[in-house]
């Protein structure tokens, strides 16, 4: 019975941790599905805009779809954020004023806040000033860190989209009217855009509705494989499971000559292998902990509960399912007892 | 022999249901395990090419794309002081990939410009260098062969670079298995390529030179700010400074990360995948024990015995590995496993886990499974 228990705790110890690994993947792929970055509400949306391919670069062109952008987006006070790839500060088009002294709208221009311990951080001039790579100056008027919600570690400064717009990259807009939102996106600026030859691609869109998240997380083929293999996992150790309570089938078949129950084997039987479950289970949390606390695979304790309890609940459930499979006692005419 | 594998077969259609379990859940691990063990060889090559940059303190340029009428600058006109007196005090890197040697056309080439012979542990010579990738089948040290464009000259191969030695081409890797390197210093490439007489290539070389590829090691901040202002001053590309080795280290720490999530599934996946497959191996020798046992006793073997055991466990282990690895290949997710590799491999699990329930099967007394079982 002890080699059993060791056998149990060894098991418990991988599964909690391969468990684990897989609820915190789950939790980082609710999070990017249902929370939006910069703080933007549920109804916010993203996508791509490139140029077509097409050699038909214009300014002109370009200006009047900026002016065109401008108005759609000010008319019903949209708010825009801009990851351009053109530039190296994060665009904002702020008109309700959702951000602490962002403010960025086109009364607002030429300003613009900046990331510490950025390079452009070290190049602002005397006067306040820095010059950025489309030759505008811009007024430093505060600087800002990880705390803030539009921090993106790969950008230098944010500043007010159409004080220096170049188009192509990745854009989220927002509105608190998620109908109106929709309809100006596909009536009014994918047609603007589409008419001066860019490429609009959209993301799917952020939701926590259980439908949208399950459908989210099986596209991923790396959560399928890991679900695969941890069901494998479950299903293999429920064999072994049966195996091991085998060695058990001569008390098994003692006490069921004797009075005994299934249901009771198995409550009693179960219950003695409960400790072993428990300890595997928690020396396994414990080993994700320490391996992973450091890492941006980290746990929160209540998630690594989670985990620790589903494990036993479904450990429990086979060594319980294994014993009552077992626990078969047919005598010699081949009637069951 | 013959019996053996008629008995096996029967074993086989005895538990058609587990096997064909245990052929599915092997098959996908083994496909999984290909593509981790993969992974696992990219973040250790990773790995090893970030400590070698590590020992310098680096300063990288991010490019941006300016939105212009037309391309209105000409290379002649811009001055590099800057950079070139950075090449000149060797404390500047950069590659260039778009040239090709005649003779070896089929052949990518890189040239490794400045620091970069030291930084990626090369060599610390002065002359130029050529080296080889180690899957390079069809050019032999020794040969020579004409380099350049405004001046040429003719270089031998001196030897062979070690399998999986790579650069890094921004944050991601690149493999020099199947390259040419050529390493020299900025100041020999100007002779070779570089002709003031404008011309496209001109262009095209000091694009990727100066403004894509640039390292610069142990520079001041003043010196970063002159590099940004000639560059900035092609008015076609703007970037700004990072610290390259920052910004690979937080790769590199992903890449790890990634790479330790799915050891740990993979591991955990190994041990019940086998600890399944012995315990159906042990429950057959269970259920077959009486059997083996009149077997021998009338003059069967031991040998013989085993013999079926391991035909049992061939039958499972032979198709799974088989579709599993031409499944990888198929889908070009690894390169050719040689089919003798692959019954090798077959062969050797199939002899390891028939050893098992062989094992127990000598343990136990035979006499003890002829009694009458209740």
């Amino acid at each position: 019975m002890s080699k059993m228990k060791k056998h149990f705790i060894i098991f418990n110890i991988f599964l909690t941790m391969v468990l684990s690994l897989c609820f915190i993947y789950t939790k980082i792929q609710i999070d990017l599905i249902s929370k939006p970055v910069y703080e933007l509400s549920i109804n916010s949306k993203r996508f791509s805009i490139f140029k077509n391919g097409i050699n038909n670069y214009s300014k002109i062109n370009d200006l009047n779809l900026i002016k065109g952008l401008y108005n759609i987006l000010a008319d019903n006070k949209i708010l825009l954020v801009s990851e351009n790839i053109d530039n190296p500060g994060l665009g904002v088009f702020d008109p309700n004023g959702n951000y602490d002294f962002s403010n960025f709208d086109k009364a607002n221009y030429n300003k613009a806040i900046v990331r510490k311990n950025s390079y452009t951080s070290r190049i602002i001039s005397s006067a306040n000033t820095f010059e950025s790579i489309g030759n505008n100056i811009f007024n430093v008027i505060g600087t800002y860190d990880e705390e803030y919600p539009l921090y993106n570690k790969d950008k230098e400064y944010i500043y007010n989209f159409f004080d220096e717009p170049s188009l192509n990259g990745y854009y989220y807009i927002d509105h608190k009217d998620q109908i109106l939102l929709d309809q100006i996106l596909l009536s009014k600026i994918v047609p603007l855009l589409e008419n001066y030859y860019y490429i609009v691609d959209f993301e799917e869109g952020f939701g926590n509705s259980p439908k949208k998240i399950i459908r989210n997380l099986f596209s991923n083929s790396i959560y399928v494989v890991t679900i695969f293999v941890l069901f494998f996992m479950y299903i293999n150790l429920f064999l072994n499971y049966i195996r091991i309570s085998k060695r058990l089938k001569k008390t098994m078949n003692i006490h069921l000559m004797l009075g005994g129950t299934r249901i009771k084997l198995v409550k009693h039987i179960s219950d003695s292998f409960f400790m072993s479950i428990v300890l595997g289970s928690s020396i396994g949390g414990l080993g994700y902990y320490i391996l992973f606390h450091r890492s941006q695979l980290k746990i929160s304790i209540l998630l690594l509960a989670c985990s620790l309890i589903t494990n036993v609940f479904i450990s429990y459930i086979l060594i319980g399912s294994a014993v009552f499979l077992n626990g078969n006692f047919k005598n010699k005419d081949g009637d069951r007892i | 022999m013959i019996l053996q594998i008629r008995l096996a077969l029967k074993d086989i259609i005895k538990n058609l249901p587990s096997i064909i379990f245990f052929v599915t859940q092997i098959i996908i691990f083994t496909i999984f395990a290909t593509i981790v063990l993969d992974g696992l060889n990219s973040s250790i090559n990773y790995n090893k090419s970030y400590e070698k940059i590590n020992k310098y303190n680096i300063i990288g340029f991010k490019p941006y794309y300016l939105n212009k009428d037309s391309y209105k600058f000409n290379y002649e006109l811009i001055s590099y002081t800057a950079i070139e007196k950075k090449f000149a005090e060797n404390k500047a890197l950069s590659f260039i990939d778009i040239i090709r040697i005649k003779k070896y056309s089929d052949t990518k080439v890189i040239i490794g410009l400045g620091m970069f012979r030291q930084v990626y542990g090369f060599d610390n010579r002065k002359d130029i260098n050529v080296l080889i990738g180690s899957e390079i089948k069809d050019i032999m040290v020794g040969e020579s062969f004409e380099l350049g464009d405004k001046e040429t000259v003719k270089l031998t191969i001196s030897g062979y670079m070690k399998p999986n030695t790579s650069f890094f081409r921004n944050s991601y890797l690149s493999s020099l298995d199947n390259s040419i390197l050529i390493l020299m210093s900025y100041s020999d490439f100007s002779k070779l390529f570089l002709n003031e007489n404008y011309n496209s290539m001109l262009v095209s070389h000091r694009k990727m030179i100066m403004n894509t590829n640039l390292k610069l090691i142990d520079p001041s901040f003043y010196e970063i700010e002159a590099v940004i202002e000639e560059i900035n001053y092609s008015n076609e590309i703007a970037v700004i400074p990072i610290d390259y080795n920052d910004y690979i280290s937080k790769v590199n720490i992903q890449i790890k990360e990634n790479t330790s999530f799915f050891i740990i599934v993979i591991i955990g996946a190994f041990i019940f995948i086998s600890i399944g497959v012995i315990n159906n191996l042990l429950n057959l020798v269970d259920n077959n024990f009486t059997e083996y046992s009149i077997n021998i006793m009338y003059g069967g073997n031991i040998f013989e015995v085993y013999q079926r055991m391991l035909f049992y466990i061939c039958m499972i282990v032979f198709p799974s590995f088989l579709i599993a690895f031409n499944f990888l290949l198929l889908v070009d997710i690894t390169k050719s496993i040689p089919i003798v590799l692959q019954l090798l491999i077959s062969s050797i699990t199939s002899i390891i886990i028939s050893i098992v329930p062989f094992w127990k099967f000598k343990k136990e007394n035979m006499l003890y499974f002829l009694r009458r079982n209740l």
